[in-house]
């Protein structure tokens, strides 16, 4: 193993900007793809984490009594893509209405019967991400028995929904833009240092080394770059959130700095792994042109 | 009269590049620790040969075994454990040359996956006995055409090859060195190595004797000399033992 080490070190010494080039590609793929990745964790944890789903409310009828809560919340969650729901009894409302209104001075009291709902807040799945999907459930939900109406907020939901799967999709297309390149660069880089070594090579078959002998220099020499490369993309992107996080100043910023955060150990690691995996595979799918 | 197995044989092999023949109908025989030699002018087809049999390049028609393996039936994979087999001295030396003296030797024992203190021990045997102990470090392209073939050398028998293949194994030497040398690959001979030189070095060749002795003329070859001792006899098939000189 020491042997493959060496020769896979001397590969990369003796094709320094080719080796510069790759490790730079990858890391300014990873860049790319972290930054992304470092907005999505923040705008998770922030906005009390979108991927928990959209709220809708189902307003029960008058018939609805509090026995029957079992009941339709059994029914409801027959229905796909159901989290969580809330009971919240009519009483319950009318204090919260009241609550919010008491800072205005308008008083409720003389509305005489309480003219609010029993409701269910129901939290639907991450699942349900298009408003198409969110459409059906609520469709779904209106049929069941003592639910009078369902509402969400449409408009909300309409611009909200849209705008994240843009988001995801423009990361996933860039991120994947990005790999592709870097593999691109890598397989490359793999492939012209193989040709500059045509005769070592030629060399080393003919004194009877075997395949893997001669690719596993290359192998490790794609691995090692992939990992530099990785870990090089990740300290410039830290570099960078500490630099643009430090220079905000506490009181101009809409959100709590402290909550924004650099990215967990396991999308540290999942990056770390991507950027190693993409200089084994450039170097994989060279060798196998060869 | 004593029988003895090949160690190579050569069954009708014809090496084509387009419509030309490098080598025509080829047949000869080599038993295991004979000396044998290939002469012929430049081009004659000797170096073709030599590569046949290392599968440099493939035959285009007839069959080589050597060592009871039929080279035609050799899958890939196999190929590098064949090669280690040889010992192969080439006329133009193939030496990596940005690696030192030392890596060219020892990459025959890396590649066959020896023990780095097996790789130590033999490599410095034959460098001492080349006489490179000095040049170790040394890039190939710094050393002398000399130097360079003593380093060819030193890297075909640093794997105790069960055949020497040596393509003009003295043609960058002076007589001295060349005597080194050639003593030096006799050693091998003693041990019981088969040794197949390609040379028109008529010195050499008298200096050594032989076992056989096959002349290349424009890829054929020609009718044994007097002194050659191996031939296949042509109506039952059987080789048999002939003198050394």
């Amino acid at each position: 193993m020491r042997s493959y080490v060496k020769r896979a070190l001397e590969n990369m010494a003796a094709n320094l900007f080719l080796t510069g080039t790759t490790l730079f590609t990858i890391a300014l793929s990873v860049l790319i793809a972290g930054a992304f990745l470092l907005f999505f964790e923040n705008a998770a944890r922030i906005t009390g984490d979108w991927k928990q789903g959209i709220q809708v409310m189902a307003y029960l009828d008058a018939s609805f009594t509090p026995e029957d809560l079992a009941e339709v919340t059994a029914d409801l969650r027959t229905i796909h893509g159901v989290e969580d729901i809330c009971f919240i009894s009519r009483e319950a409302s009318l204090e919260q209405l009241q609550g919010g209104l008491a800072s205005s001075g308008v008083i409720l009291s003389d509305l005489g019967e309480n003219p609010l709902p029993h409701t269910l807040e129901i939290l639907l799945s991450s699942t349900l991400d298009t408003l198409d999907d969110v459409d059906a459930f609520v469709a779904a939900a209106q049929k069941k028995a003592h639910v009078q109406e369902v509402l969400y907020g449409h408009g909300w939901v309409e611009t909200f929904l849209p705008m994240v799967n843009t988001l995801k999709m423009g990361a996933l297309g860039l991120g994947s833009l990005f790999m592709i390149m870097a593999l691109f660069v890598s397989a490359n880089t793999v492939r012209l240092a193989f040709c500059a070594k045509q005769e070592e090579i030629e060399i080393m078959h003919l004194v009877g080394a075997t395949e893997a002998f001669v690719n596993t220099p290359f192998y490790l020499e794609g691995i090692f770059q992939g990992g530099c490369g990785g870990t090089l993309g990740l300290a410039i992107l830290f570099s960078l959130f500490r630099w643009v996080r430090g220079g905000i100043p506490l009181e101009a910023s809409i959100i709590p700095l402290l909550e924004i955060q650099f990215l967990s150990f396991p999308m540290v690691a999942l990056i770390m792994s991507a950027g190693i995996f993409l200089g084994w595979l450039g170097c994989f799918i060279s060798l196998k042109q060869n | 009269m004593k029988r003895k197995r090949s160690i190579i044989q050569l069954f009708d092999v014809s090496k084509q590049y387009g419509a030309r023949y490098a080598l025509k109908n080829i047949t000869l025989s080599v038993k295991p620790g004979e000396l044998v030699f290939i002469t012929g002018a430049s081009g004659a087809g000797k170096s073709t040969l030599l590569s046949l049999l290392y599968l440099a390049t493939p035959v285009s028609q007839g069959q080589i075994i050597v060592e009871g393996m039929n080279l035609a039936r050799l899958s890939p994979e196999k190929i590098p454990y064949l090669r280690r087999r040889f010992g192969v001295i080439f006329q133009d030396f193939k030496l990596i040359s940005h690696r030192s003296v030392y890596d060219n030797i020892s990459l025959v024992l890396e590649a066959a996956g020896q023990p780095s203190g097996v790789i130590k021990k033999k490599v410095g045997e034959v460098l001492e006995r080349t006489g490179m102990t000095e040049y170790k470090d040394a890039l190939p392209p710094s050393l002398s055409g000399g130097e360079q073939q003593k380093v060819a050398v030193a890297r075909a028998v640093v794997g105790d090859p069960d055949i020497i293949l040596a393509d003009e194994p003295t043609g960058s030497l002076d007589a001295r060195s060349a005597e080194v040398i050639t003593h030096y690959l006799m050693e091998y001979k003693e041990k019981g190595t088969t040794l197949l030189i390609a040379s028109h070095n008529t010195e050499l060749i008298n200096r050594t004797g032989y076992d056989a002795l096959y002349t290349l003329e424009a890829g054929e070859l020609t009718q044994p000399g007097g002194k050659i001792g191996t031939a296949m006899n042509p109506t039952t098939g059987e080789e048999m033992e002939g003198g050394m000189n």
